[in-house]
């Protein structure tokens, strides 16, 4: 996931035009929830989801667009070139933003958090045997869940939690 | 905006190939949701937001497990993990689960909102003009402190599939449209700051630009923004027991909270126990129980043309239809869908919906509408002598089994002998759900009654906020507690 966001950065840093800059803020997560009720399984499934922020910028004028990505960067790629398209288009019709305030300092950081999670069949073997005999309620929720940052100026952040 | 995804065959055919057959049930659930988002804060326009979210959910029904898998990847590699792993999930869910029943609908059908004037119409320098126009209507004087006005456009284009191991197929397709328009004031005076608000959290619905006529977009601003400044200098809403209207701004919330979430099936059954709550609603109730004055009518109603919460089928596929949830003030019905009334043996609704595509769905209010009585408002001031008409929630709170409850408003004037009276602020009222629609002594005419809704209900883990409609005339309570906030 680290490759993919670094690929998708790289992807619209390549896309600009001129002195446009950017701020792109990618989320994404590979979670498992768990819905409990009576110390049985009400619903049980699997998000895998990646969702990319982009703001474009150009000057003083600045416009954001969110899209979905797949994750295979070739089809990714060609979201980001039409979100910049569209964002271009947009900026190029909005008024100057007197308070527009970009960070001018790249400032790299990256973590992660490695952990070793439960399967889900563990999981609800875990609780329901647990339950039984009560009357027990709750939710579980567990897996990766990745956040970076880009910016024009070469910044870079990557935090994933939970990564195996 | 792109070409429509939905129309796309090739997708279509993709994901039906995708979905197994060697299973008791399977569907897939494309969303493709685009958004527009527009906002002008004191006479600056913000950067403008566009959002588009797609995704597939699969859910997998066998041998009395249900699994679900979810993505953004609608490759044929990213379709058949998504299978395989729902299909993990019915494995290890199954003996597991609180109950063996399933969604099993197979139906056909299309749903589209109703639009009169395409939003795209509008060009967007008009859009743009538009909210400055409304944003100039609102800052006119140095007391109003902060002022907006903004408006969403939402698309959301909806395909269910699904199939059965003996061959059973469906299909259903439904676009949605949403206009939300909004705008507030606040102005100031020493310590005293009062905020008057129009549009989202009431007056929003499905359709094109003809949306923000409906609700009289155009005139609001002037008139909020009035109201605000006359907030400053009128005096603290009286404190006693007195009778209440409530007008559709503030009944949307009242049936929201104290009809609406306790009659769903899932918090009776205890799903929801964890997070959004309970119910002082019990199975046994259902059939007899004086829920409010026989003046009472409440119906769950998806075919209301422009609601918010209308539609064709709910998220399992059920196809959907007007019914009395409570009938001359009996309960009657609940909001469930097919898996909670078999779960519960109850009579409900088709209203489990999901959020999006990466939520399964739960039962949800859709159009939850108080039906108009035979009061025209001015015999509903005229019946009072002592009292208050409340207008515009702004803030609620109620327990978690919604039984008590504790309600503010913007704005509020009030009647005395029959005749509305001067402007008073920081109106408030609490009650007792069981105990107040039983107060209900008078409810507007048709012509009274206004079509509004909320997109901002929460509930379910992980969180699911879903578009709710309430239609609703003014309503008369009787001997309600009404006091003066600080």
């Amino acid at each position: 996931m680290r490759e993919h966001f670094h690929a998708v950065a790289a992807a619209v840093a390549a896309a600009r035009r001129g002195n446009e800059d950017f701020l792109a803020n990618y989320r994404a997560e590979d979670s498992t929830f768990i819905r409990f009720n009576k110390s049985a399984v009400r619903q049980g499934g699997h998000v895998s989801e990646i969702e990319l922020a982009l703001t474009l910028i150009d000057g003083r004028r600045a416009a954001e667009e969110t899209i979905s990505l797949s994750g295979t960067l070739a089809e990714d790629e060609a979201r980001i070139a039409r979100t910049m398209a569209a964002l271009r288009a947009v900026v190029a019709a909005s008024p100057e933003d007197p308070y527009l305030l970009v960070a001018e300092t790249p400032h790299d950081t990256e973590r992660t958090i490695g952990g070793a999670l439960p399967d889900p069949d563990a999981v609800i073997d875990a609780v329901t045997q647990a339950g039984r005999g009560h009357d027990l309620v709750g939710f579980y929720a567990g897996g990766p869940v990745y956040t970076g940052f880009a910016n024009g100026r070469g910044q870079r952040n990557w935090d994933a939690a939970g990564a195996r | 905006m792109t070409d429509l995804l939905i129309e796309s065959t090739m997708l279509e055919a993709r994901i039906r190939t995708a979905l197994p057959t060697d299973v008791d049930y399977s569907s897939a659930r494309l969303v493709d949701e685009r958004a527009e988002h527009l906002s002008v804060r004191r006479n600056q326009l913000e950067p403008m937001f566009t959002e588009y979210d797609t995704g597939v959910m699969i859910t997998i029904w066998n041998g009395g497990g249900l699994g679900y898998a979810a993505t953004t990847d609608l490759g044929d590699a990213g379709l058949a993990r998504a299978v395989d792993r729902a299909r993990y999930w019915a494995g290890v869910t199954a003996g597991a689960m609180v109950t063996t029943a399933a969604p099993t609908s197979h139906a056909v059908g299309t749903y589209a909102s109703p639009v009169e004037v395409t939003w795209d119409t509008l060009p967007l320098n008009d859009r743009l003009e538009l909210l400055q126009q409304q944003s100039r209507l609102l800052g006119i004087d140095d007391r109003i402190v902060n002022w907006g006005a903004s408006l969403v456009r939402r698309d959301v284009d909806q395909l269910l599939l699904t199939v059965s191991r003996n061959g059973d197929a469906g299909r259903i397709e439904q676009r949605f449209r949403f206009v939300y328009p909004s705008l507030s004031a606040t102005a100031n005076e020493g310590t005293n700051t009062q905020t008057r608000t129009f549009g989202a959290h009431a007056f929003c619905g499905q359709g094109g630009a003809e949306v923000l006529g409906r609700y009289g977009f155009g005139d609001a601003a002037s008139q909020i923004a009035e109201q605000a400044l006359e907030l400053l200098t009128a005096p603290n809403c009286p404190t006693g027991v007195m009778d209440a209207i409530l007008a559709p701004d503030q009944m949307i919330l009242q049936i929201h909270e104290s009809i609406g979430h306790p009659l769903e099936l899932d918090r009776i059954l205890g799903d929801e126990r964890n997070y959004a709550g309970t119910s002082f609603v019990t199975p046994d109730m259902f059939g007899s129980y004086q829920y409010g004055s026989e003046l009472l009518n409440v119906t769950f109603d998806p075919t209301v043309p422009g609601q918010l919460a209308s539609y064709g089928f709910d998220d399992d596929g059920t196809p959907a239809e007007r019914q009395h949830l409570i009938e001359n003030g009996i309960l009657v019905r609940g909001l469930g869908g097919t898996v909670s009334q078999e779960r519960s043996g109850l009579p409900g609704v088709a209203n489990s919906r999901a959020q999006n595509w990466n939520r399964p769905p739960i039962d949800r209010m859709a159009n939850l509408n108080v039906e108009p009585g035979d009061s025209t408002v001015n015999e509903l001031i005229s019946s009072i002598e002592h009292g208050v008409y409340l207008h515009t929630n702004n803030s609620w709170s109620i327990d978690d089994s919604r039984n008590k409850f504790q309600f503010g408003c913007e704005y509020a004037r009030t009647i005395k002998d029959g005749e509305l009276g001067g402007v008073v602020r920081n109106p408030n009222y609490r009650g007792i759900s069981s105990g107040f629609w039983r107060s209900l002594a008078g409810v507007g005419g048709p012509d009274s009654s206004v079509v509004a809704g909320t997109p901002y209900c929460g509930k379910g883990e992980p969180n699911q906020a879903v578009k709710v409609g309430h239609a609703t005339p003014p309503c008369l309570f009787t001997a309600v507690d009404v006091f003066g906030g600080a």
